[in-house]
């Protein structure tokens, strides 16, 4: 077992190329309407579970309130791409400024909260939000939801069959892991996870604790506003009923699934519990079943998630020393 | 002039009193400490002059300026670094950079530098660079906590109980290691429950109770005043 997450650690930049790659001829392998609309959907998982990940994984604050910045973004983009006749490419942008925008602003009163105060809270903003978009007869159109959504496009230019949709939700999420990693593994991400591991003794090094706090806050806000902006593009019509409690709960126990503070993880997490559900569909009653008893089954076993507790960064780092030592 | 100087520092948890007149200063190159029973006030002091908790009354100087305003970045990056109470070490990281950590403000050449400089004091460290802090001994942990303070450059140490839990042969060490960061021209300010042996190595100390300084004196007077042999040094 060591030695195989050894080989992983030490090509994790080949591992990642020769995925994006495999990602980029699927379209031309599998046909399927119904593959292609799994996978695209898959990676808008991974994407939004990325940005749980970043919040609850790397910065240590749980959120029940992802799919509030989920449906900000994608109604900035519904409302806009059909009231004003916008391109995806300014509705991607505007939904991730709206996005980090209500973020801020929950963010400021709040962000010098800990641990599962922060956590009710972004439970809280999740039913304004959802009571917002049910309400706002002008604005959202209430529970009738917008429909008619122009299908994805980039500036004038149209991207609305299949494939092209898989491609530019391929283009979105391999960008969102790209900043997710980055940030993870800059000065900044230490900073992070110390914040995580010890608030008290981040800030006597000096990090500015809620500044970063609120900093992560609105990246992961952003990330997720942009997968919503994706969303109602993709499916063309949303209502409130998309965007509720339930739906943060999902995506939270992706992250968790997949290993909170493991990207890779991550993407595992959130592929397997998109495309499992897929693959049962043959026991139908039964399905929900199975999905939970699969779910309970891994938190028995594995309570820190498939990658929870693997940090590839020191495992190559230990490789390479022994390595060296054995030289 | 002192290095550091608390003139009447109050300090509040809400409506609880922690602190309600503190004054005392600790000079260039000096090891002093702060004894006093738990609840006396000592973790608060330290947290205040660090900047963690907000000062409440009175003024702080460092260096003759007024640092009373200043937010603990500032105050870490002119020198006031505290390693704080129970080996806050982050588990999850490596040595190495638990290490960085505590260089966070420095520019990475810098921290080249004084990483070198806590290797030597502490080889163990340079061992163990790769492995998991939480893996470590105890005493390898207070050490790791204490090169991680280190790190940020300190012109002014503060550590906070750094005997807590270990064996009394670590105690040893790591009271011989904070006189040999003093000799390389740290000034120490060192809170303490082990009252004999912090005295043993300070210069001056401070005894507070109930949020205020009772008593001041040399390390040898103290070691031998009757009040503090009977409060504090248990005979």
């Amino acid at each position: 077992m060591n030695r195989i997450l050894e080989t992983i650690a030490r090509n994790m930049v080949k591992i990642g190329v020769l995925l994006v790659a495999l990602m980029i001829v699927f379209p031309w392998v599998f046909r399927s309407a119904y593959v292609l609309r799994i996978m695209t959907v898959c990676m808008m998982y991974v994407m939004i579970a990325l940005s749980i990940n970043l919040l609850t994984g790397f910065l240590g604050l749980m959120t029940l309130g992802q799919a509030a910045f989920w449906g900000i973004g994608a109604y900035t983009a519904a409302i806009l791409s059909t009231r004003m006749g916008l391109g995806m490419g300014l509705c991607i942008i505007a939904s991730a400024f709206m996005a980090g925008l209500l973020s801020l602003l929950v963010a400021l009163p709040t962000m010098r909260l800990k641990g599962y105060f922060l956590t009710v809270v972004t439970l809280g903003f999740g039913e304004i939000v959802r009571l917002v978009e049910m309400n706002w007869m002008d604005l959202t159109r209430g529970p009738l939801g917008i429909a008619a959504i122009p299908s994805p496009n980039f500036f004038g230019i149209d991207l609305s069959s299949n494939r092209q949709i898989y491609y530019v939700m391929l283009v979105l999420v391999v960008l969102a892991a790209l900043i997710v990693h980055s940030i993870v593994h800059s000065r900044v991400g230490l900073a992070i996870m110390a914040i995580r591991d010890d608030d008290l003794a981040a800030a006597s090094m000096g990090v500015n604790v809620t500044k970063y706090k609120i900093m992560v806050f609105m990246i992961s806000t952003m990330i997720v506003g942009v997968a919503g902006a994706f969303y109602a593009h993709y499916i063309n019509f949303i209502d409130p009923s998309s965007f509720t409690s339930a739906a943060s709960t999902d995506m939270l126990v992706m992250a968790i699934f997949g290993g909170l503070g493991s990207i890779p993880g991550t993407i595992l997490g959130a592929s397997i519990l998109t495309i499992l559900p897929e693959t049962i569909r043959g026991l139908a009653q039964y399905r929900n079943l199975v999905y939970g008893l699969i779910i309970v089954i891994l938190m028995m076993v594995k309570p820190d998630g498939i990658l929870g507790n693997v940090n590839f960064k020191y495992i190559k780092q230990r490789s390479m020393q022994r390595r060296g030592e054995d030289k | 002039m002192a290095l550091l100087q608390l003139e009447n520092v109050a300090s509040n948890y809400g409506s609880i009193k922690a602190l309600t007149n503190v004054s005392f200063e600790v000079n260039e190159g000096e090891i002093v400490t702060l004894i006093g029973a738990n609840g006396a006030g000592k973790t608060t002091t330290m947290h205040t002059i660090a900047g963690l908790k907000e000062l409440n009354g009175g003024r702080i100087f460092f260096d003759g300026q007024d640092i009373s305003k200043w937010e603990t970045q500032r105050k870490v990056k002119n020198g006031i670094v505290l390693s704080p109470e129970g080996r806050q070490v982050f588990p999850d990281f490596s040595v190495l950079d638990n290490l960085l950590m505590g260089g966070y403000l420095q520019k990475p050449a810098v921290n080249g530098e004084t990483l070198k400089t806590v290797y030597d004091l502490f080889p163990r460290l340079k061992e163990r660079e790769n492995q998991a802090a939480g893996t470590l001994s105890g005493g390898e942990q207070q050490m790791l906590a204490v090169g991680r303070a280190l790190m940020g450059k300190p012109r002014l140490l503060m550590l906070d109980e750094p005997s807590m839990g270990l064996a009394p042969l670590i105690v040893k060490d790591i009271f011989a290691l904070i006189q040999r960061i003093r000799d390389m021209g740290t000034t120490v300010l060192l809170v303490e429950q082990n009252a004999r042996a912090a005295l043993k190595i300070s210069d001056r100390a401070y005894v507070l109770e109930t949020g205020k300084i009772v008593l001041s004196g040399t390390a040898a007077e103290l070691l031998v005043s009757e009040d503090v042999q009977k409060a504090y040094l248990g005979m």
